[in-house]
């Protein structure tokens, strides 16, 4: 049993995000390695929660970390692989919509002091329950997705992989909450009874925002996550 | 429909109840909200289904949304992320922008094309997906087939036209053919993206009709019925490897305009030399497993051809055995065989079932010689027996006998008569064994060779 990556028969794989690639190569390299990987995160997940082995906060914050920092590799590539299968305009190079946004999903931006100052349990919160909105949103989108583009296997394990990896980053900083002493939120259902009923093109801008906002997050998340190290960890 | 940042959510006057349900909805719980300019707009129609070369008129209306005044004017469209010619789009009112599309082309994508309503600034206010395209073709050339005699894979084809630009639905169904209701294949794609596979239920000695619907936005089509029995349609397998809905490895799936595709041919092949013979090949190979469980016993066919032509020889009449000899080959030359098998005689009935696929070619090399050899047909142990090696045979087998028996005067000149008379005669060349006269045998083959010395 170990704490920390790298060691024991789990092994992750630095996966390096080569701006100049096609983005037809990358889905497929992506889904590669995603396959070895998602049983390694669900080790990871499960690592923290051994019963009457204590974990150290250090431990536990640089595990998170490292995580997201993984994570962070791949996000802008399931974002670019969604807009993909979308069609022009979505599929074309350099294609953004800030405009578009979920009144569901709150954003990753916040002003930079506000944020600086943000306490250690506050600042956990609001990354896990940025995450476990993300998540519900995933699941949704790849509902959405195995009705629009059903014959796209790479995107629908992509959004499959991602939702597995939100929820693993929030088992691990519910680790973290737990060592600090803060209470762990009950799980909301963020998305009540919208989905239904949204025409396509409404389904597909809600499936580039999720991703693009999971994107943002991610980012948001190990910026976090340094602030905790630089504190806590020697 | 999409929601200003911060504003409320205000709606014009003239759209329809249905849309301002779905707008509270979406506003209550997630709406998808447009962060630049205060407009709320909506497209219609919402994701309409077009023939190609059909027309379509469509509207953006513009909504107030805050203090300021929403205005048709500066909106464009783009459809799939090409603005559209200024002369197609009018502006209908003060707050709706119209366009009039014609003789619309094939949608670009399966998830539908993307027209959308751009605010001035270039940002997205709403979009409709246009799914244009036909109704799909009617299904052909459907072909089944039983690994066991329990299940049914079916594979066909989708129409000659192939592309309907839509996403098209197939279904695989049957039923007996004189009563019953119609049942559903539940598993496709098991041999290529046009099949299915019926993994059990099914009755034997007693007619299918089989055929397939295809669905899509514009329509139905549905193929010709096929009707065939089970046992009709059995092939030859291995048996091993191929459980239901697993992929066997198979060629050819991808090409329209390939045979039905096959499976596992005999296993275990194998090529060899005949002694020192050079015009012989000798191929063993064993029968499927599933012979003795079904009672059906296989007949098998046998090809060859030299390493470097492309011409195959046939050998048919195998019949049941498991092994054939090759004769009338060419001395010192590689050549690739190949075997199949064929079912016949299921549970007693005279049908054949279907080929297999030819086995891995197998190659061997007959001996050198310079030795010209003819036809190809499976020969009964011997074979032409007046080349160099077979005397070379020949006389170590009559320097045995001498040894051996009591026939002293036995000689090369004793086999050459026997062949001479051979030739006249017209029996089968089976016989090998000169069995001279000898003084001490039983004096009954005398009439063997006429004007014997010994």
């Amino acid at each position: 049993m170990t704490n920390s990556l790298g060691q024991g028969s789990c092994r992750l794989k630095k996966w390096r995000l080569d701006p100049h690639r096609e983005i037809s190569d990358l889905p497929l390299t992506f889904f590669l390695v995603s396959q070895p990987v998602v049983p390694c995160l669900l080790s990871l997940l499960q690592a923290p929660f051994v019963l009457g082995a204590p974990v150290s906060l250090a431990d536990s914050i640089n595990q998170t970390y490292n995580l997201a920092l993984y994570m962070q590799k791949n996000t802008s590539v399931l974002v670019q692989t969604y807009l993909q299968y979308q069609g022009s305009p979505f599929s074309d190079p350099g294609f953004s919509a800030p405009e578009l946004q979920l009144s569901s999903l709150a954003p990753a931006a916040v002003p930079f002091t506000l944020w600086r100052g943000l306490g250690d349990g506050e600042r956990l919160l609001q990354v896990h329950r940025a995450f476990s909105a993300l998540a519900q949103h995933l699941q949704l989108v790849s509902d959405d997705q195995a009705d629009l583009n059903p014959g796209s296997s790479v995107l629908l394990s992509q959004l499959a992989a991602a939702r597995l990896r939100a929820q693993g980053l929030m088992g691990n900083i519910a680790s973290v909450m737990t060592v600090l002493g803060v209470s762990i939120p009950l799980e909301v259902d963020t998305l009540g009874s919208a989905p239904f009923g949204a025409s396509v093109f409404q389904r597909k801008c809600r499936g580039y925002v999720v991703t693009r906002e999971y994107e943002h997050w991610t980012d948001r998340a190990v910026q976090d996550l340094a602030v905790l190290k630089a504190k806590y960890v020697a | 429909m999409l929601r200003a940042a911060g504003g409320g959510l205000r709606l014009g006057a003239a759209l329809p109840t249905a849309r301002t349900m779905l707008a509270l909805a979406l506003l209550a719980f997630g709406a998808l909200r447009a962060g630049s300019g205060s407009y709320l707009a909506v497209i219609a129609p919402q994701d309409p289904t077009l023939l190609i070369g059909s027309s379509l008129h469509a509207t953006c209306s513009v909504s107030v949304s805050g203090g300021d005044t929403p205005t048709a004017e500066g909106l464009y469209w783009t459809l799939n992320g090409r603005r559209l010619a200024p002369e197609l789009s009018q502006v209908l009112n003060a707050t709706t922008l119209g366009l009039a599309l014609a003789n619309l082309n094939g949608s670009k994508q399966q998830s539908g094309d993307n027209l959308v309503c751009h605010a001035r600034d270039g940002s997205i206010l709403a979009g409709s997906c246009l799914y244009v395209g036909l109704p799909p073709e009617k299904p052909v050339n459907i072909s089944c087939w039983s690994k066991n005699m329990k299940d049914l894979t079916c594979r066909w084809f989708p129409g000659t036209q192939g592309e309907t630009f839509l996403h098209t639905n197939y279904t695989l169904k049957y039923k007996l053919r004189w009563y019953g209701q119609d049942n559903t294949c539940q598993e496709y794609h098991t041999v290529g993206p046009y099949s299915c596979h019926i993994p059990k239920d099914l009755a034997l000695f007693t007619p299918y009709e089989i055929w397939v619907e295809a669905t899509n936005r514009l329509g139905s089509a549905r193929s010709e019925v096929v009707t065939l029995d089970i046992l009709d349609v059995v092939q030859c397998s291995t048996g091993q490897g191929v459980a239901s809905g697993k992929r066997p490895s198979l060629k050819g799936i991808n090409s329209p305009n390939s045979s039905p595709v096959t499976t596992d041919p005999p296993p275990d092949v194998h090529v060899s030399r005949v002694g020192g013979l050079e015009d012989q090949l000798s191929v063993h190979w064993n029968s499927p497993p599933a012979l003795k469980d079904f009672l059906f016993q296989a007949k098998y066919q046998i090809r060859y051809r030299v390493e470097d032509s492309v011409e195959w020889k046939v050998v048919d009449d195998v019949s049941n055995q498991t092994s054939c000899r090759l004769a009338g080959l060419k001395p010192g030359t590689v050549y690739f065989v190949q075997v199949r098998c064929n079912p016949f005689g299921i549970y007693g009935s005279k049908k054949a079932g279907i080929w297999s696929e030819w086995s891995h070619p197998t190659a061997a090399s007959t001996p050198r010689s310079e030795r010209q050899g003819s036809s190809g047909a499976c020969e009964p142990r011997g074979g032409e027996p007046s080349s160099m090696p077979v005397r070379r045979e020949l006389k170590q087998f009559l320097g045995w006998l001498k040894k051996h028996s009591y026939c002293p005067n036995l000689s090369f000149r004793l086999y050459d008569q026997w062949r001479a008379w051979m030739q006249k005669s017209h029996k089968t060349r089976n016989q090998h064994r000169t069995r001279g006269s000898c003084p001490r045998a039983d004096g009954a083959r005398r009439e063997v060779l006429p004007g014997d010395k010994l």
